[in-house]
Protein backbone atom coordinates (compact mmCIF):
# COMPACT_ATOMS: atom_id res chain seq x y z
CA UNK A 1 0.00 0.00 0.00
CA UNK A 2 1.32 3.30 -1.02
CA UNK A 3 -0.45 5.12 1.95
CA UNK A 4 1.52 5.25 5.02
CA UNK A 5 -0.53 6.02 8.66
CA UNK A 6 2.59 7.78 10.70
CA UNK A 7 0.54 7.47 13.87
CA UNK A 8 3.26 6.31 15.70
CA UNK A 9 5.26 9.71 15.58
CA UNK A 10 2.59 12.13 16.31
CA UNK A 11 1.24 9.75 19.04
CA UNK A 12 4.53 10.43 20.54
CA UNK A 13 5.11 14.01 20.02
CA UNK A 14 1.56 14.39 21.71
CA UNK A 15 2.79 11.98 24.74
CA UNK A 16 -0.22 9.69 24.36
CA UNK A 17 -0.72 6.12 24.68
CA UNK A 18 -2.35 3.72 22.21
CA UNK A 19 -5.23 2.36 24.80
CA UNK A 20 -5.84 6.30 25.25
CA UNK A 21 -6.25 7.37 22.16
CA UNK A 22 -8.07 4.21 21.01
CA UNK A 23 -10.70 5.10 23.69
CA UNK A 24 -11.10 8.32 22.90
CA UNK A 25 -12.03 8.19 19.43
CA UNK A 26 -14.18 4.91 19.69
CA UNK A 27 -12.17 2.13 18.13
CA UNK A 28 -10.83 -1.14 19.29
CA UNK A 29 -6.98 -1.26 20.72
CA UNK A 30 -6.70 -3.94 17.90
CA UNK A 31 -8.18 -1.57 15.13
CA UNK A 32 -5.82 1.47 15.90
CA UNK A 33 -3.04 -1.22 15.92
CA UNK A 34 -3.92 -2.58 12.68
CA UNK A 35 -4.47 1.42 11.55
CA UNK A 36 -0.90 2.50 12.95
CA UNK A 37 1.19 -0.58 11.12
CA UNK A 38 -0.57 0.67 7.41
CA UNK A 39 -2.39 -2.83 7.06
CA UNK A 40 -5.82 -0.81 7.06
CA UNK A 41 -7.78 -0.88 3.33
CA UNK A 42 -9.62 1.82 4.30
CA UNK A 43 -10.22 4.80 6.58
CA UNK A 44 -13.61 6.34 7.66
CA UNK A 45 -13.78 10.04 7.46
CA UNK A 46 -15.65 9.91 10.87
CA UNK A 47 -12.32 8.08 12.24
CA UNK A 48 -9.86 10.57 10.19
CA UNK A 49 -12.34 13.69 11.90
CA UNK A 50 -11.83 12.33 15.63
CA UNK A 51 -7.96 11.52 15.38
CA UNK A 52 -7.49 14.65 13.98
CA UNK A 53 -9.87 16.13 16.93
CA UNK A 54 -7.70 14.38 19.72
CA UNK A 55 -4.25 14.28 18.18
CA UNK A 56 -4.42 18.10 17.32
CA UNK A 57 -3.54 17.74 13.63
CA UNK A 58 -4.12 17.68 10.29
CA UNK A 59 -4.73 14.90 7.92
CA UNK A 60 -1.47 15.25 5.75
CA UNK A 61 0.19 14.49 9.33
CA UNK A 62 -1.04 11.44 9.79
CA UNK A 63 -1.50 9.91 6.38
CA UNK A 64 1.73 10.19 3.61
CA UNK A 65 1.89 9.10 -0.02
CA UNK A 66 4.65 7.28 -0.84
CA UNK A 67 5.43 6.09 -4.53
CA UNK A 68 5.87 2.67 -4.89
CA UNK A 69 8.71 2.82 -7.46
CA UNK A 70 12.07 2.77 -5.47
CA UNK A 71 10.19 5.80 -2.84
CA UNK A 72 11.64 5.90 0.86
CA UNK A 73 9.66 5.93 3.14
CA UNK A 74 11.14 8.52 5.82
CA UNK A 75 9.06 8.79 8.68
CA UNK A 76 10.83 12.03 10.16
CA UNK B 1 -32.78 -12.02 9.56
CA UNK B 2 -34.81 -14.17 11.45
CA UNK B 3 -36.58 -16.25 8.17
CA UNK B 4 -32.73 -16.38 6.71
CA UNK B 5 -32.00 -18.51 9.86
CA UNK B 6 -35.18 -20.25 9.74
CA UNK B 7 -34.50 -21.22 6.20
CA UNK B 8 -31.42 -22.08 6.98
CA UNK B 9 -31.69 -24.44 9.97
CA UNK B 10 -34.63 -26.34 7.48
CA UNK B 11 -32.56 -26.72 5.22
CA UNK B 12 -30.18 -28.00 7.43
CA UNK B 13 -32.42 -30.67 8.87
CA UNK B 14 -33.98 -31.16 5.12
CA UNK B 15 -30.10 -32.37 4.22
CA UNK B 16 -30.19 -34.95 7.03
CA UNK B 17 -33.33 -36.33 6.30
CA UNK B 18 -32.13 -37.10 2.94
CA UNK B 19 -28.44 -38.08 3.96
CA UNK B 20 -30.27 -40.71 6.40
CA UNK B 21 -32.52 -42.05 3.97
CA UNK B 22 -29.66 -42.33 1.09
CA UNK B 23 -27.27 -44.21 4.12
CA UNK B 24 -30.41 -46.42 4.26
CA UNK B 25 -31.00 -46.87 0.77
CA UNK B 26 -26.84 -47.47 -0.04
CA UNK B 27 -26.55 -49.80 2.79
CA UNK B 28 -29.55 -51.56 1.10
CA UNK B 29 -29.00 -51.34 -2.49
CA UNK B 30 -27.82 -54.90 -3.20
CA UNK B 31 -31.43 -56.23 -1.47
CA UNK B 32 -32.89 -53.22 -3.09
CA UNK B 33 -31.39 -54.81 -6.96
CA UNK B 34 -32.60 -58.31 -6.05
CA UNK B 35 -35.97 -57.74 -5.36
CA UNK B 36 -36.42 -55.30 -8.45
CA UNK B 37 -34.41 -58.44 -10.08
CA UNK B 38 -36.60 -60.71 -8.64
CA UNK B 39 -39.85 -59.35 -9.40
CA UNK B 40 -39.00 -58.55 -13.15
CA UNK B 41 -37.67 -61.37 -14.51
CA UNK B 42 -37.08 -60.55 -17.99
CA UNK B 43 -34.73 -58.14 -17.05
CA UNK B 44 -32.93 -60.39 -14.52
CA UNK B 45 -31.97 -62.59 -17.66
CA UNK B 46 -30.74 -59.81 -19.34
CA UNK B 47 -28.39 -58.89 -16.54
CA UNK B 48 -26.64 -61.92 -15.93
CA UNK B 49 -26.53 -62.51 -19.98
CA UNK B 50 -24.25 -58.83 -20.29
CA UNK B 51 -23.22 -59.52 -16.70
CA UNK B 52 -24.28 -55.46 -16.60
CA UNK B 53 -25.67 -56.51 -12.88
CA UNK B 54 -22.06 -56.32 -11.31
CA UNK B 55 -21.27 -52.93 -12.64
CA UNK B 56 -24.00 -51.24 -12.18
CA UNK B 57 -23.95 -52.28 -8.39
CA UNK B 58 -20.62 -50.40 -8.18
CA UNK B 59 -21.71 -47.87 -10.59
CA UNK B 60 -24.04 -47.40 -8.47
CA UNK B 61 -22.36 -47.85 -4.91
CA UNK B 62 -20.22 -45.53 -6.51
CA UNK B 63 -23.13 -42.75 -6.77
CA UNK B 64 -24.25 -43.10 -3.27
CA UNK B 65 -21.23 -42.75 -1.69
CA UNK B 66 -21.03 -39.44 -3.66
CA UNK B 67 -24.49 -38.69 -2.73
CA UNK B 68 -23.79 -39.22 1.28
CA UNK B 69 -20.52 -37.38 1.03
CA UNK B 70 -22.23 -34.42 -0.63
CA UNK B 71 -24.82 -34.35 1.70
CA UNK B 72 -22.64 -34.22 4.65
CA UNK B 73 -20.43 -31.38 3.26
CA UNK B 74 -23.96 -29.63 2.93
CA UNK B 75 -24.98 -30.46 6.11
CA UNK B 76 -21.43 -28.75 7.16
CA UNK B 77 -21.89 -25.69 5.41
CA UNK B 78 -25.70 -25.11 6.64
CA UNK B 79 -24.25 -25.87 9.95
CA UNK B 80 -21.61 -22.93 9.25
CA UNK B 81 -24.57 -20.69 8.29
CA UNK B 82 -26.84 -21.31 11.08
CA UNK B 83 -23.55 -20.20 13.50
CA UNK B 84 -23.64 -16.99 11.26
CA UNK B 85 -19.98 -17.93 9.57
CA UNK B 86 -21.04 -17.33 6.41
CA UNK B 87 -18.23 -16.11 3.98
CA UNK B 88 -15.61 -18.06 4.92
CA UNK B 89 -12.85 -20.62 3.40
CA UNK B 90 -14.33 -23.26 5.02
CA UNK B 91 -17.55 -22.92 3.48
CA UNK B 92 -15.85 -22.02 0.03
CA UNK B 93 -14.12 -25.22 0.28
CA UNK B 94 -17.43 -27.01 1.13
CA UNK B 95 -18.89 -25.70 -1.90
CA UNK B 96 -16.32 -26.83 -4.19
CA UNK B 97 -16.26 -29.95 -3.25
CA UNK B 98 -19.93 -30.22 -3.46
CA UNK B 99 -19.52 -28.65 -7.55
CA UNK B 100 -16.58 -31.84 -7.95
CA UNK B 101 -18.92 -34.63 -5.81
CA UNK B 102 -21.88 -33.25 -8.16
CA UNK B 103 -20.15 -33.62 -11.45
CA UNK B 104 -18.27 -37.11 -10.20
CA UNK B 105 -22.49 -37.96 -9.91
CA UNK B 106 -22.88 -36.79 -13.61
CA UNK B 107 -20.79 -38.84 -14.91
CA UNK B 108 -21.41 -41.83 -13.09
CA UNK B 109 -24.82 -42.30 -13.97
CA UNK B 110 -23.67 -41.41 -17.66
CA UNK B 111 -22.06 -44.60 -17.02
CA UNK B 112 -25.80 -46.24 -15.65
CA UNK B 113 -27.69 -44.62 -18.54
CA UNK B 114 -25.29 -46.21 -21.25
CA UNK B 115 -25.60 -49.91 -19.68
CA UNK B 116 -28.95 -49.93 -18.33
CA UNK B 117 -31.59 -46.83 -19.51
CA UNK B 118 -30.97 -43.90 -21.44
CA UNK B 119 -33.34 -42.17 -19.24
CA UNK B 120 -30.63 -41.56 -16.50
CA UNK B 121 -28.64 -39.28 -18.73
CA UNK B 122 -31.26 -36.49 -17.73
CA UNK B 123 -30.26 -37.01 -14.39
CA UNK B 124 -26.45 -36.94 -15.69
CA UNK B 125 -27.17 -33.49 -17.58
CA UNK B 126 -28.86 -32.09 -14.15
CA UNK B 127 -26.16 -33.47 -12.19
CA UNK B 128 -23.66 -31.52 -14.07
CA UNK B 129 -25.46 -28.13 -14.60
CA UNK B 130 -25.94 -28.14 -10.45
CA UNK B 131 -22.50 -28.90 -10.64
CA UNK B 132 -21.69 -25.49 -13.08
CA UNK B 133 -24.29 -23.66 -10.70
CA UNK B 134 -22.81 -24.93 -7.24
CA UNK B 135 -19.62 -24.09 -8.65
CA UNK B 136 -20.68 -20.20 -9.29
CA UNK B 137 -21.62 -20.13 -6.32
CA UNK B 138 -18.34 -21.08 -4.75
CA UNK B 139 -16.87 -18.63 -7.51
CA UNK B 140 -20.06 -15.96 -5.81
CA UNK B 141 -18.58 -16.67 -2.19
CA UNK B 142 -14.89 -15.97 -3.09
CA UNK B 143 -16.14 -12.41 -3.76
CA UNK B 144 -17.90 -11.85 -1.21
CA UNK B 145 -15.50 -12.91 1.14
CA UNK B 146 -13.18 -10.71 -0.06
CA UNK B 147 -15.56 -7.61 0.04
CA UNK B 148 -15.74 -8.44 3.75
CA UNK B 149 -12.20 -8.70 4.27
CA UNK B 150 -12.05 -5.04 2.73
CA UNK B 151 -15.08 -3.75 5.04
CA UNK B 152 -13.50 -5.27 7.96
CA UNK B 153 -9.57 -3.47 7.59
CA UNK B 154 -12.06 -0.53 6.93
CA UNK B 155 -11.29 1.43 10.66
Amino acid sequence: MAIYVNLNVVMAKKKISAAELAERIGITPANLSVLKTSRAKAIRFSTLEALCRELDCQPGDILEYVKEEGGTHDPQ
Amino acid sequence: MEKIHRRIVFAKWFTVFWAVFFLICTLLGHRIAAAYLAVNTAARASFLQTMQLPVLLVLGYACGACVLVLLYRLVLFLTNMENGLFFTDVNIAHLRTVSVLFMAIALLVAGIAVLYSLFFLSISFAAAFLSFIVRIVADIFVQAESMKDELDLTI
